[in-house]
């Protein structure tokens, strides 16, 4: 039954051949524009090195924190002390890493340079709860950070501009032509995809007494953001009510603010484009759906038009079939089965586009010199998105002339076609 | 084996109303190879697609091997023309993107019949009608007579014991209808096919067991 | 012919219908789009009312943020002062200022409430503007003028306490009376200034209208008070340089001032070009602005092939008339041309719908009126954009089958008669 529809299919196709070349391509541009914003959610979404574990974190980059008269409320990241106090203490989760980010120049001794770069005061546990690749050298360590001893941490590219190699462990770089560092270790650069770890430079933040001083709300308020690594996927209750806890016991010793306790954002919630507040499902499909909405609907109104026209030229065709016996739901299944092949050559046409436009419009699309690699595209979730979307294309456009060409009375469709 | 009682067919647009049938009384018996003659628009094609089930009547019954078809629902008259009904038109209607085993397999793509069961009895129909050689071939490869052998062989793949056919000649030269002719005479003679035929044809109309004429929508003979 | 081709269009709307359907979805949304775009574009060629060319962001820094030691000696306001005329001193560079979140393009600013002491009082209670705290060399180094063309820093040379208003303040305190050397005061200050000049309009970025604002020169007393407030390395240090450089050229000019960028902890730590700090702000912008040409750009495609899709079947199934036409004599160009009428009428069709819809979103005030009023010009703009669009992507949708059609011998296109 569905080879036979598959054979007139590819018969119509090869007889129509501009109609079904449209057909396609306005499938495949309407699917590939749908791609590329799945393929924006899906980069954000998925692991790969240094975030290989992203399914398991959890996020905190905005706390609040309120006056004790309830007159001052504010929101920013925590002070060094307040993620001692509350999240390095944490049970539940197997590492919590704070980390803060800044620009500043990196030179080396005896030749100034003004050119800055991406540093991230952090601290040893970072490199537990993301995947870095060392090329050399080693991470910093607890002693590095109690010591506040200026070691670093930089990536292959920086290592490359500054010193021409790889090999550059023990060397020193100067931050803002003033603070020396000695070099720890050496790193695959990052995709800027990974804006959770992204820099170019990775110190412990004890290096900069402005981190480590800064605090604001009575030394609640700072600088800094926790990416936290959970043991299981389901543990965030778990883990919020931990937080709480230990929040509670952090007030305590609080005479003016009080921090709200912050639950973390999941890492799908991060995807969906949480960054000062919380966005679920329903605001991303109340944003974004509409434009999935307008990408599929025109399509669907140029292929409801053709497929209407092939369909009409086939009335003596239904007719026939009809008076041979089928019923009016097969002669649906009919049309959208034969449709279905077209949809289905432009979604997959679709993927290939989408990757290509995806990366022509990486500059608007996705943060600016985001590398993309073939691991975070040609995922599951693509393809089971391609199919998705193709399959509510084809009902949507052949839906309505396959109901019409159904209930159509059998002999009009025959004296029809006979004049 | 057809049994029409007070058929009725009235066609309504919002202008006017046209009477195609008026009170039609007619008994097909079995094995009776009728012909169903009459001017244009008397109303015969109407009587055909009322017997095929193509089409409802206005008021009367349709009555087919005993069975009552007033009142059955979509599903139950495409089953019941699927099984004991094949129709031959006089345009053919051949599907031009299947080839001719295609085409004949149809009425059995509507059964539960295993592919190759289908194929072979679409080889042994088209065998019948002496069409083997041509079974890969598109319709329009085809010339007439052959597309209307075809449709023939398409009509009894299902094995239906009853044959409707709309002037079955009327796009075709004396010789392939004589042709065509001699091929439908056979499977009422040998294979015992009820055949209701329609036509212009008065000789090939002689050579039928019955005629009935209609005028202005009445049986008047 | 009108009515003849309307009858045409109206018998076949079964497959005219989910053309039209698509015409007015996107002759709809392109029009939106294309007004914003004019808006946008109008904006954007309008005068900044500076003026940016070759020059540098200098950004500083002390070094007792940054585990270093510290030798206090000199105040903030005098390390400040030195290290700006060690600046300028250098050959390579026309003008040196200080601003504090006064920078063009910088995102930093701040508001004031501002009381004339002989204007409209009555206007401008409550009302904030924006303040720009600058050192007077900030308006030769940007090139600011008056709405007459002299440069602003000649007409505040010498002046004592100066002030200077944009055209849009001034007129709001003054209503087009003359405003320079008139007295104000800030609403918590006790001393007054004076209005020493008047700029033209002073735009944030290339896609903001004008505000009201003005500017407060820091000198002597004043600029002490605000470099302490702020701290000497807040400064906004920008440098003009005397012609155009590269990154490169201007790592070795930073490199050949060496120690001389260093005074008493005070020190430049790095520079941006300032178009970096405008491509950074208008990076949204532009973002956005790509993502909707993205969008217009797959609308007409749709429209492109929606358009090939539908004519073609329709010249197809006319194939045998067109055949007809061209054995009896007839020109093919008539067909032609009326297959090119039809697709246009379908398209003049939407005009009224559009038009509606036009007007329900300029009533619910949902157009940008703000950055450019609504003028009679400007909606003939953004619909003759979108007709004249829409429309050469249906005659290029319409033109493939046609030519196909026209194409065919006379004897082969009456086959399908």
């Amino acid at each position: 039954m569905f080879k036979q529809y598959v054979k007139q299919a590819l018969h119509t196709l090869g007889e129509n051949r501009l109609t079904s070349a449209v057909s396609i391509l306005g499938t495949m541009l309407s699917v590939a524009m749908i791609l590329v914003v799945v393929l924006q959610f899906q980069i954000n979404l998925v692991g790969y090195s240094p975030v290989s574990r992203r399914d398991r974190m959890l996020y905190l980059y905005s706390v609040h924190t309120r006056s004790k008269d309830g007159g001052e409320d504010n929101n920013t990241g925590l002070s060094a002390e307040a993620v001692r106090a509350c999240l390095y203490s944490l049970k539940t989760p197997e590492a919590v890493t704070a980390t803060a980010w800044n620009s500043h120049v990196i030179s080396i001794p005896g030749r100034r340079l003004f050119e800055e770069y991406t540093v991230c005061y952090t601290d040893p546990a970072f490199w537990e709860v993301f995947d870095f690749r060392f090329l050399s050298g080693r991470p910093f360590t607890e002693a590095d950070l109690n010591s506040g001893l200026p070691r670093a941490v930089i990536s292959d590219q920086l290592a490359g501009i500054l010193f021409g190699s790889r090999e550059v462990v023990g060397r020193d770089i100067l931050v803002n032509n003033v603070m020396p560092c000695t070099i720890a270790g050496v790193v695959e650069r990052p995709s800027r995809a990974a804006g959770e770890a992204f820099a170019d430079v990775w110190m412990p933040y004890t290096a900069n007494a402005l981190y480590t001083r800064w605090g604001g709300c009575d030394g609640i308020c700072g600088p800094f953001g926790a990416t936290i690594l959970a043991r299981e996927r389901s543990d965030v209750d778990a883990l919020y009510a931990e937080i709480r806890q230990a929040v509670a016991r952090y007030n305590a010793g609080k005479a003016d603010y009080r921090l709200t306790p912050p639950r973390p954002f999941t890492h799908l919630e991060r995807a969906l484009g949480s960054g000062s507040h919380r966005v679920g499902w329903g605001e991303y499909l109340r944003t974004t759906g509409w434009v999935l909405l307008f990408l599929l609907l025109l399509p669907t109104l140029n292929l409801t038009g053709i497929v209407q026209s092939a369909v009409q030229k086939r009335r003596a065709e239904m007719g026939l079939r009809k008076a041979f016996g089928a019923t009016g739901g097969r002669l649906f299944a009919q049309v959208v089965c034969e449709n279905l092949i077209i949809t289905w050559i432009g979604g997959l046409l679709g993927i290939g586009l989408s990757v290509v436009l995806l990366y022509a419009g990486r500059s608007f699309l996705l943060t600016s010199d985001t590398v993309i690699t073939p691991g975070m595209l040609f995922r599951p979730l693509l393809f089971a998105a391609a199919l998705f979307f193709t399959l509510v294309l084809n009902l949507l456009s052949a839906g309505l002339p396959a109901l019409r060409i159904a209930r159509e009375r059998i002999v009009e469709s025959l004296r029809d076609a006979d004049e | 084996m057809i049994k029409l009682t007070n058929l009725q067919k009235i066609y309504r647009t919002r202008e006017i109303e046209t009477v195609a049938l008026e009170n039609v009384n007619l008994e097909v018996r079995r094995g009776e190879f009728l012909s169903v003659m009459g001017p244009s628009g008397c109303g015969k094609s109407t009587l055909l697609n009322l017997m095929g089930l193509l089409d409802l009547p206005t008021s009367g019954t349709v009555e087919i091997d005993g069975v009552n078809t007033a009142g059955m629902r979509d599903k139950e008259l495409a089953a019941f023309r699927n099984r004991r009904l094949g129709f031959v038109f006089q345009s053919f209607h051949l599907i031009s993107s299947l080839n001719v085993l295609d085409n004949v397999e149809l009425p059995l793509l509507y059964r539960k019949v295993s592919a190759s069961e289908r194929r072979k009895r679409a080889e042994a129909v088209l065998e019948q009608v002496g069409l083997s050689h041509r079974a890969r071939h598109f319709p329009t490869q085809l010339s007439g007579g052959q597309c209307q052998r075809v449709a023939i062989a398409r009509a009894i793949a299902g094995d239906p014991e009853i044959l409707l056919a709309d002037e079955p000649t009327g796009n075709l030269d004396s010789k392939m209808g004589i042709e065509i002719m001699e091929l439908l005479h056979r499977l009422n003679r040998e294979e015992g096919r009820t055949i209701v035929m329609v036509t212009h044809n008065e000789a090939q109309a002689r050579q039928t067991s019955r005629v009935v004429r209609f005028f202005d929508g009445r049986q008047v003979q | 012919m009108i009515k003849h081709l309307l009858r045409i269009l109206w018998n076949q709307r079964r497959s005219n219908g989910w053309i039209f359907a698509e015409l007015l979805v996107v002759a709809g949304v392109f029009w939106l789009m294309a007004d914003r775009f004019y808006v946008d574009l109008r904006t954007y060629r309008s005068p900044l009312g500076f003026d940016i060319a070759n020059v540098w962001r200098f950004k500083l820094s002390e070094s007792e943020g940054l585990r270093a030691d510290s030798l206090p000696g000199l105040s903030g306001p005098e390390k400040l002062t030195r290290l700006m005329t060690r600046i300028r001193e250098w050959p390579e560079v026309e003008e040196v200022c200080a601003t504090y979140y006064s920078c063009p393009y910088s995102r930093g600013n701040s508001w004031r409430e501002i009381v004339p002491l002989d204007g409209d009082t009555s206007l401008t209670a409550g009302t904030h503007f924006q303040i720009r705290n600058v050192t007077p060399e900030y308006f030769r180094l940007f090139r600011i003028r008056t709405p007459e063309g002299r440069p602003v820093a000649d007409e505040i040379a010498g002046q004592r306490a100066a002030l200077v208003l944009s055209e849009g303040m001034a007129e709001l305190l003054y209503h087009g009376r003359p405003a320079r050397g008139r007295e104000v005061r800030h609403s918590q200050m006790a001393r007054t200034f004076t209005v020493a000049s008047v700029s033209t309009a002073i735009r944030a970025s290339e896609y903001e209208a004008p505000e009201p604002c003005f500017f407060q020169c820091l000198e002597g007393e004043l600029f002490n008070e605000t470099v302490d407030r702020h701290g000497a390395r807040n400064a906004e240090l920008c440098v003009r340089m005397k012609r155009r450089y590269t990154r490169d050229d201007m790592n070795r000019f930073l490199n050949e001032m060496g120690d001389r960028l260093a005074v008493d902890g005070l020190f430049v730590y790095g520079i941006s070009d300032i178009r970096d700090f405008r491509d950074h702000l208008l990076e949204g912008k532009r973002r956005e602005m790509s993502r909707t040409s993205a969008l217009m750009a797959f609308m007409l495609a749709n429209v492109f092939f929606g358009v090939i899709g539908t004519f073609w079947l329709r010249a197809r199934n006319r194939r045998g008339e067109i055949g007809l036409r061209m054995a009896l004599g007839a020109s093919a160009a008539a067909t032609r041309r009326h297959l090119y009428l039809e697709g246009l009428c379908l398209l003049a069709l939407t005009l009224p719908w559009v038009a509606l819809l036009a007007v329900n979103v300029a009533a619910a005030d949902l157009l940008d009126t703000y950055r450019l009023p609504l003028t009679a010009g400007r909606l003939a703009i953004a619909f003759g954009a979108t007709y004249a669009t829409l429309g050469g992507m249906i005659c290029l949708g319409i033109w493939l089958p046609v030519r196909a059609a026209a194409r065919m011998s006379p004897a082969e296109a009456l086959r399908y008669e």
